[in-house]
């Protein structure tokens, strides 16, 4: 604390510009023209558009409808929204709505986005391991590809007719007719999806080692001393310790899963196919914006995805404090 | 001093910033087509300008570009009152540019080749050419009438037939002989001899008795015999492979129709499935999960063992309902050996012979200031430009794949396609199903269009992949969503 008192208190150094030397009023103005650019860029491409956004939503304003003016609707594109099927239809054997394809993938994906990544930590951390260093470049080498080239790379992979897998596993013996439709198929379509997300958790995985590797050696030295067993160490010692970390990519993975649009776009063309079961909420954003171009519309559905995001956030900080141990608010 | 300097330098650094930022953003080069971006000019050496955009449609790949700059330069070369720019625009953006220049008041002169779809996105901004058409006298004889019909909308007539595509039924005739089935009916009006003896109707029924016969499992039992496995069917009778559209197979089997109730406005459009389409759907969805299937799902017509989707190449389809322009990827057939034949559309459920015309033309934007001229060079592109555009020649492949719209210059294409599929006999099978072209479109009009096609596909998939549908809760649920949409 004592480096810190011979700074001026933040409202005197707001309040007396009028009273600065001509050498702290340069150095003060030189100052905020290095952050001219930033705010004119934080304005221009962030801020005003999305007040921008939030205007559109109370508009009918379509791209296309070049001849007309744009007309104040009020509430009509939120009600169309929350009456839309398309967004919310959860009935089974129907084209699931966006918000629903969402989560039915999230069931999936976030499970093995989390504790994957763990596992491999935990087995990157093991001291029987050899060549452990080697090991971790690789599991995180995938994570510096473009995650675009990658998505490419694994369509051409999972090719029903000519991606390897589908003949190396025709090579193991498995019958042509019997051959996983991957991503073509509806059954397979989500793990095709978690499968190309695999290799992505190099960065999951090695924040997750970062946590495992800081857990004080002192606590399992006391483990050993209570005589706990692998299992006991782990969910006594290991978890807790590490739970700001999964929380962390809990958080990371569950705003990813309401932004997922890449790999559906690329893999199915932004079709939705089959049978809607790939037109992500993100992606019919995307599609309602730029390919329907009902700008209103779309940010209608962007503001939505907003607070969707923010209320799950917030739900999620609300649990932490039942499952999340922060070692520094525990001396 | 030094402070001062380098301030000034931090300013400057960051006034470059911003200008780089706030620039326009370059369109991508293409080939060496004029930019997408360049400014309209109405008169440049005393001529009047007219920009012709491509892109929305097919037309922007490298060797289609040269040919169409060659089209450009014979036209000005011809011109001495009109100046003809061509601006090419990469497909994926082209929409977004046209839209953008249209609502900038700067839109393009002439827009094409553009089908219905993606005409259909830009409704209302076409120009009515039939004033022209007259006071010019040009002559519309020379097309199928048929097609000439097709332009007729209720924004006047909004196109000239320029590339077509008809429908046909492609079939496998090795697949038919093993079946002991005889060859489909190579004249409209012909009907077919079944495997007892009996001379039938052509039709969807009739079809789909034939695709039974023709879908073998494992064992080699057809589809509807005793002890058939339908868990190990290994070749399939029909598939409308990539025609796979609802709007496609309700308008094949019922002749017409649309899902738009006319005479709504903006807040009241409503949709609605005729009954006709339904049966044509339910059709469909029984051939594909019925107790005797013969249409293959879309995770088999997917899969490996029918080539990724291009499932008539395979070998193992009997029959399937595409335009002209599939002869361009059927080649995998030919190379295994096989070959292919054409057979006449069926009629569909009013008694009537129903085809399918994929059509590619040019559209007038409304708000052009020179209309006059911007329909001499529709014209000029039509009956001129198709020579190089369409027709070609032995030395010059043509830009585009298709058939030309007019009868007197389809010699040579038909000349090009017999070289190229010496076993293929019923060639006007092929050109007679431009009498049949499907007026409406089942391409036509609907509100918020791209989403509402998008979606009835969603339906297609969904049908396609998904067993034990319940297939009116879903057609319900179809209307209620266009509904929605219409009205977005």
């Amino acid at each position: 604390m004592e480096l810190l008192t011979h700074l001026p208190k933040k409202s005197t150094a707001v309040t007396s510009y009028r009273k600065m030397s001509p050498i702290a009023k340069r150095e003060y103005r030189n100052g905020m023209l290095f952050l001219l650019p930033w705010f004119v860029g934080f304005l221009g491409f962030t801020l005003i558009p999305m007040l921008a956004t939030l205007f559109f939503t109370f508009l009918d304003l379509k791209i296309l409808d070049v001849l007309a003016t744009p007309k104040w609707v009020g509430l009509a594109n939120y009600i169309t929204l929350f009456k839309d099927n398309q967004i919310w239809n959860a009935r089974p054997n129907s084209s699931p709505g966006a918000l629903w394809v969402t989560i039915r993938f999230g069931i999936i994906a976030l499970p093995v986005g989390i504790f994957l990544p763990m596992g491999i930590a935990l087995l990157m951390n093991s001291k029987w391991l050899k060549g452990s260093n080697f090991f971790r470049s690789m599991f995180y080498m995938p994570y510096i590809i473009p995650f675009v080239a990658s998505i490419f790379l694994w369509g051409g992979l999972l090719n029903p007719a000519s991606g390897w897998i589908n003949k190396g596993l025709q090579a193991m013996g498995v019958p042509y007719d019997s051959l996983p439709g991957w991503g073509n198929d509806i059954n397979w379509v989500y793990p095709t999806y978690v499968i190309m997300g695999l290799w992505g958790i190099g960065n999951a995985m090695l924040t997750m080692l970062a946590g495992i590797q800081g857990v004080p050696t002192d606590l399992y030295d006391a483990c050993k001393v209570d005589g706990a067993g692998s299992w006991g160490t782990f969910w006594n010692v290991t978890f807790p310790m590490i739970s700001p970390v999964i929380f962390y990519n809990l958080i990371l993975s569950v705003v990813g899963l309401f932004q997922y649009f890449l790999v559906p776009l690329v893999v199915n063309q932004g079709t939705g196919a089959p049978g809607g079961a790939s037109m992500f909420y993100n992606l019919y954003l995307y599609k309602t914006f730029f390919v329907n171009m009902n700008m209103s519309y779309g940010s209608t559905l962007a503001w939505v995805l907003f607070i969707v995001i923010l209320i799950t956030t917030v739900i999620l900080f609300s649990t932490a404090r039942y499952w999340v141990y922060y070692a520094s608010e525990n001396p | 001093m030094k402070k001062q300097l380098f301030a000034l330098l931090a300013l400057f650094v960051a006034a470059s910033m911003i200008l780089t930022a706030c620039g326009a953003p370059t369109a991508a080069p293409v080939a060496t087509a004029a930019p997408a971006t360049e400014a309209p000019v109405g008169l440049a050496e005393g001529k009047v300008v007219i920009r012709w955009a491509v892109g929305i449609g097919t037309g922007e790949a490298a060797n289609q570009v040269a040919i169409e700059n060659d089209v450009v330069a014979d036209f000005n070369a011809s011109q001495d009152k009109i100046k003809l720019v061509l601006e090419v625009t990469p497909n994926a953006s082209a929409r977004d540019t046209i839209a953008t220049e249209i609502a900038a008041g700067m839109g393009p002169d002439i827009v094409g080749p553009v089908g219905w779809v993606g005409s259909n996105a830009f409704t209302g901004q076409w120009l009515d050419i039939a004033p022209y058409i007259a006071s010019s006298g040009y002559d519309t004889t020379k097309f199928e009438q048929a097609l000439v019909n097709s332009y007729q909308t209720e924004q006047g007539m909004v196109g000239l037939p320029f590339a077509v595509y008809p429908s046909a039924i492609y079939y496998n005739p090795g697949l038919f002989s093993e079946a002991g089935l005889e060859p489909l009916p190579a004249k409209y009006g012909d009907q077919y001899k079944m495997p007892d003896g009996s001379m039938v109707d052509w039709n969807w029924d009739n079809l789909a008795k034939v695709a039974k016969l023709l879908t073998i499992d494992a064992n080699g039992k057809h589809s509807g015999e005793a002890g058939f496995d339908r868990t190990k069917i290994v070749q399939y009778g029909f598939s409308f492979q990539w025609e796979g559209h609802p709007e496609y197979v309700g308008s094949f089997m019922s002749n017409g129709g649309a899902l738009l109730v006319p005479g709504g406005s903006k807040g009241s459009y409503a949709a609605k499935v005729p009954e006709a389409w339904k049966t044509a759907w339910e059709w469909l969805y029984n051939g594909v999960w019925g107790d005797e299937p013969f249409i293959p799902n879309g995770a088999v017509e997917g899969g490996a063992d029918f080539n990724s989707g291009n499932s008539m190449s395979s070998g193992k389809i009997g029959m399937v309902d595409m335009p002209s322009w599939y002869l361009c990827c059927i080649g995998d057939l030919v190379k295994a050996g096989g070959t292919f034949e054409f057979g006449t559309m069926p009629i569909s459920l009013d008694g009537k012979v129903a085809g399918r015309v994929d059509a590619d033309t040019f559209r007038i934007w409304k708000g052009t200031k020179h209309p006059a001229e911007a329909f001499t060079v529709l014209a000029y592109l039509i009956d001129t430009g198709i020579l190089k555009l369409v027709v070609g020649s032995p030395e010059t492949p043509p830009a585009y794949g298709a058939i030309p719209s007019q009868g007197t210059l389809r010699g040579p294409w038909l000349a090009a396609q017999k070289a190229a599929w010496p076993f293929v006999k019923n060639w006007d099978v092929l050109i007679d199903g431009l009498n049949y072209a499907d007026v409406p479109s089942s391409e036509a009009f609907q509100p918020n269009m791209n989403e509402a096609w998008a979606r009835t596909g969603t339906f297609y998939s969904l049908m396609l992949n998904t067993e034990g549908l319940d297939l009116a809760a879903e057609i319900a649920t179809l209307e209620s969503d266009l509904t929605t949409i219409y009205n977005k």
